[in-house]
């Protein structure tokens, strides 16, 4: 029997695949499936794992030092936590080149988002007004999901004109010493931030609870959430996968990826060609509709291999990514304080730039830097690396990153296609370019952000902060965007895919436009919303 | 000096009546001569610290040290021909060079004196002539000894050669590595001139000398081109095929002056030596001799490719450190210990030393060459030279193997159960003054280790 088959379990597809449960309707659902290991000793906080695991150095270093960030081969402040590299392991076959762009893909059960951060930024109004959609459907879907995974935050602070308020709101976690301290001096100079600085600043949208949600007990400040939650307070979408499974109607098809769609004789989509992750099998999964959710990039292969199979080839064009740029501050009145490294770890402030221009809005999230590896940082300050040691000791309290977000638009300069390698395999191809203002746009944001810092007693030393490459934010969104005119390529408000019957479109690629904030959660919302409109 | 002295000898001469008697047996000219003395002479004792092996049977080994114990001394015997070519050379201090060249030379006369030795040949340098031997200990020990030599009383004959070339030669090697490097530094104006000598040449010269006649005059020994510094720069440049060199000439007083300042302090960090740049002011011609105006076959050119094959582009003073996956477990056990000593002043656990060893196989960093072996040699040694290695890698090195290594001991140290608390520790009260102290002392290190170690970085390069 023909079911509904959606590619991808990442947070568009689980939550489209959720939605249509509770409809009634049986979902097949195909994925990669990397599943990640549990967590060791879930009731130890960050310091007793680095007491009482046999190998502590092994466990936050990686078995092949993969965490290790090296002077002489990287610039990330991060090591990426050897306990979730199965999120980026890649797969035979899944070649790509970009130029411009650093793309990332995920096979993990839950997607990308397995390794974010929980920021759940619903969009404002003015946000989607060039989405061809009813703004409070998509808001009604905010709450819906909202309840589904559980948010925490405030709605009644300097941000509630950005964060638009919705269903499901829980009171946000308690602030760590550092971040205390931040709001505190906003509070003192708020209106002097608000009008010379341009920003407001107040509490982070995270998906994290604040108390227990069905199941999951509420966050208990262990300070592991970089190295994996060990209690699922953290939401990330494999909670929502574990969900589906109860349901009888909900068949997980693990260990497949989908190679393309197939279509019946009249054009329309009947089926997906699968193969297996090691490519020794192909299979062919009969389908009613097919529902692309495997992430804009790899909804974009799909779509591209799909079409040079009938002999097509195309390039889709209007790739988008939010440009991040991290800047490292130092509060100076918390220099030589200690600090807590059992408290929660992720964001849990935010900010809003709005200058002038709606179209230069930026968007910032502060971590306060407690538990991840020093070493990084120490390597990136001047000087000797004893000395910085010293120095580090001293600040870490202090120590806080401010991740500054852009918007992005869709521009015809930034496609994605398939091109033959070397060895005449196909591979995907990206090319991204900047629009041309950019650096002018990211220097002002930079400018006014690092004032206000300074008016909060932070300096963000100017060599310090680093523009990530395109890329490297993971929010790829807008190859075969929404539209209401229908070129070729695009998509109808429910995700029809047009020219391709019986193909919807459930992730990122169908955002016709990227604001400055983590789409994640509009991700799961906007699945949420099409699902419950969704008619094969 | 008269025609027919020395008497001249060719390489069919007679074999040498008793024993040769060879001191610094091991060194690159000592090595040359004893291949030679071996076919050419009776029986040879050769005297040396150190091992020599693959010795023909006539060779005898002694070993001993001329400063040392005394046991050499009765391995001289009556009628035996003394060649003296052990000396102190490198980095010594005056003291040093005082005992190893002046004391040394002083015994070893007494023991050829009391045994009734036929010829004593002493080699010296043309350093000895110098009429500027500012702060060149090395030079005035020479000349002292040789005051010690005609004062003694024996038959005897100092020689002096100028620049001693050839395969493995140290002090062309020391040339090379300026005259290939993008720009070559020039210690004054570089017309002061030079006559370097094959080391095959010299040794054959030293044995014709030995068997000869006693001369009153010292003999002077140069090699067949004689030419400028700029010159010689130049040509070996030429010589490995390079374009044509960027001459950069450096005021010679004040770098004397700033070498001759730091040395009785940090002698083994520096470049060079105060005392090396003497051949940047001196003129190092050989005087014209008898021996060599009427010698029959000509002498080797010091610049054909074979002769610098061995000398290639390598870091002068023997400062290269072996290529990190070669490192025993031990010496990376030790470099693990020596860095959390230097970064948390805490002494690391052998799992984690253990662990470090297995990390660094692990990341199989390239083999450090050049600047960067020096730079990990330094840091090896702990204690202030870590120090000046460490500041001098964060603000002119930051990719250096030296950082990577200390950046791979920091990652255990925050991660292991002994330490992990050491790493986040803030100093017990003021914070603020403290770290205001360690502003100023990152600056105070950081300025001299740019000021001893940027020149060398230049010199030797990045890889």
């Amino acid at each position: 029997m023909s079911r509904v088959v959606v590619i991808g379990a990442g947070p568009s597809g689980l939550h489209f695949a959720q939605t249509l449960l509770e409809r009634g309707i049986a979902v097949t659902l195909v994925d990669a499936g990397r599943a990640r290991a549990a967590a060791p000793r879930p009731e130890l906080d960050l310091d007793g794992l680095k007491r009482e695991l046999p190998d502590s150095t092994e466990y936050f270093l990686g078995r092949d030092w993969q965490a290790l960030v090296r002077p002489d081969d990287s610039d990330e402040y991060y090591g990426l936590p050897p306990s979730k590299d199965y999120v980026f392991e890649s797969v035979a076959g899944d070649a790509v080149r970009g130029e411009g762009f650093e793309p990332l893909f995920s096979y993990a059960a839950g997607g990308l988002a397995e390794a974010w951060t929980g920021g759940a930024y619903p969009f404002t109004e003015a946000e989607l007004a060039a989405w061809p959609i009813d703004p409070r459907e998509l808001h009604a879907a905010y709450g819906r999901v909202a309840l589904r995974i559980g948010i925490s935050g405030a709605s009644d602070d300097d941000l509630q004109s950005v964060f638009p308020a919705h269903a499901g709101l829980l009171p946000p976690l308690p602030l760590d010493l550092h971040g205390q301290a931040l709001l505190r001096s906003y509070q003192a100079k708020r209106e002097r931030i608000r009008e010379r600085d341009g920003v407001r600043l107040g509490y982070a949208r995270i998906a994290t609870l604040s108390r227990a949600l069905g199941e999951r007990p509420a966050c208990h400040a262990c300070g592991r959430c970089l190295w994996g939650c060990p209690s699922d307070a953290f939401y990330t979408p494999s909670v929502t996968l574990r969900e589906c499974l109860r349901d009888a109607r909900f068949e997980y098809r693990k260990g497949w990826l989908a190679a393309r769609v197939e279509f019946d004789g009249s054009g329309r989509a009947c089926g997906v060609a699968l193969r297996s992750l090691d490519r020794a099998r192909e299979e062919s999964l009969p389908a009613v509709a097919v529902v692309l959710a495997a992430g804009a990039l790899g909804s974009s292969r799909i779509v591209l291999e799909s079409l040079a199979h009938a002999g097509r080839r195309v390039e889709l064009s209007g790739l988008m990514d939010n440009r991040q740029v991290l800047m490292p501050f130092v509060n100076l009145r918390l220099v030589g304080k200690r600090f807590a490294s059992a408290s929660y770890q992720y964001h849990q402030l935010a900010l809003a730039y709005e200058p002038g221009n709606p179209r230069d809005v930026a968007h910032g999230l502060f971590t306060t830097l407690k538990t991840a590896l020093v070493h990084p940082i120490v390597h990136a300050l001047p000087g000797s690396l004893a000395r910085g040691t010293a120095v580090l000791r001293n600040i870490h309290a202090a120590l806080g990153l401010l991740n500054v977000n852009f918007a992005d638009e869709r521009r015809e300069t930034c496609r994605v296609g398939l091109e033959r390698s070397a060895s005449g395999a196909s591979r995907l191809a990206i090319h991204y370019q900047p629009d041309a203002g950019e650096p002018a746009r990211v220097a002002n944001a930079l400018r006014s952000l690092r004032r206000m810092l300074l008016r909060l007693g932070c300096v963000a030393p100017r060599p310090l902060t680093r523009w990530r490459p395109m890329g490297a934010s993971v929010h790829y969104a807008g190859t075969l965007p929404m539209t209401r005119d229908g070129g070729p390529f695009s998509c109808d408000a429910e995700g029809r895919l047009r020219g391709l019957e019986g193909v919807w479109v459930a992730d990122g690629a169908g955002f016709p436009t990227l604001p400055a904030k983590n789409l994640t959660f509009t991700l799961m919302a906007n699945a949420t919303r099409m699902a419950q409109r969704f008619e094969p | 000096m008269t025609r027919d002295e020395p008497q001249q000898q060719s390489a069919s001469a007679p074999r040498m009546r008793g024993a040769l008697f060879v001191t610094g047996a091991s060194g690159f000219v000592g090595r040359r001569v004893l291949a030679l003395a071996a076919a050419r002479c009776e029986r040879v004792v050769a005297l040396s610290r150190g091992e020599l092996s693959n010795l023909p049977a006539n060779v005898e080994h002694v070993r001993g040290d001329l400063s040392g114990e005394a046991g050499w001394e009765s391995a001289i015997a009556r009628g035996d021909t003394v060649l003296h070519l052990a000396a102190t050379t490198g980095k010594a201090s005056p003291r040093e060079y005082e005992r190893g060249i002046v004391d040394a030379t002083a015994r070893l006369l007494g023991a050829a004196r009391r045994a009734g030795v036929r010829h004593f040949v002493y080699v010296s340098s043309i350093a000895a002539r110098f009429a500027d031997q500012t702060a060149y200990p090395y030079a005035r020990a020479k000349t002292h000894a040789e005051v010690l030599v005609r004062a003694s009383g024996l038959p005897s004959t100092i020689v002096r050669p100028t620049i001693v070339a050839g395969p493995g030669s140290p002090v062309m090697k020391g040339f090379l590595t300026l005259a290939l490097a993008p720009v070559t530094p020039v210690f004054g104006d570089g017309q002061k001139r030079v006559a370097p000598i094959h080391v095959d040449d010299l040794a054959e010269l030293l044995l014709e000398i030995a068997a000869g006649e006693p001369s009153a005059a010292p003999l002077e020994l140069g090699g067949p081109d004689a030419l400028t510094l700029d010159a010689l720069l130049a040509r070996l440049r030429a010589a490995h095929g390079r374009g044509a060199a960027r001459l950069l000439h450096l005021p010679l007083a004040p770098i004397r002056g700033v070498l001759a300042a730091l040395e009785p302090a940090l002698r083994p960090l520096l470049p060079l030596t105060a005392g090396q740049l003497a051949t940047f002011a001196n003129d190092g011609l050989p005087e014209p001799n008898a021996l060599l105006s009427a010698r029959a076959k000509p002498l080797r050119s010091v610049f054909e490719p074979r002769e610098l094959a061995t000398a290639a582009p390598a870091p002068p003073l023997a400062l290269q450190a072996p290529l990190a996956s070669e490192d025993s477990d031990a010496v990376l056990r030790d470099e693990c210990a020596t860095f959390a000593q230097h970064l948390l002043g805490i002494a690391p656990t052998l799992a984690l030393c253990d662990r470090y060893v297995r990390q660094q196989r692990a990341l199989g960093l390239t083999a450090p060459r050049g600047f960067e072996a020096l730079l990990l040699r330094l840091a090896r040694r702990g204690g202030v030279q870590l120090a000046l290695a460490d500041s001098y890698a964060g603000w002119l090195a930051r990719r250096s193997v030296l950082r990577t290594k200390l950046v791979g001991v920091l990652a255990l140290l925050e991660t292991a159960p002994e330490s992990y608390a050491a790493v986040d520790a803030p100093d017990a009260n003021a914070a603020w003054p403290r770290l205001l102290l360690r502003g100023l002392a990152e600056a105070a290190t950081a300025g001299l280790a740019v000021l001893l170690l940027a020149p060398l970085h230049l010199l030797l390069g990045r890889r």
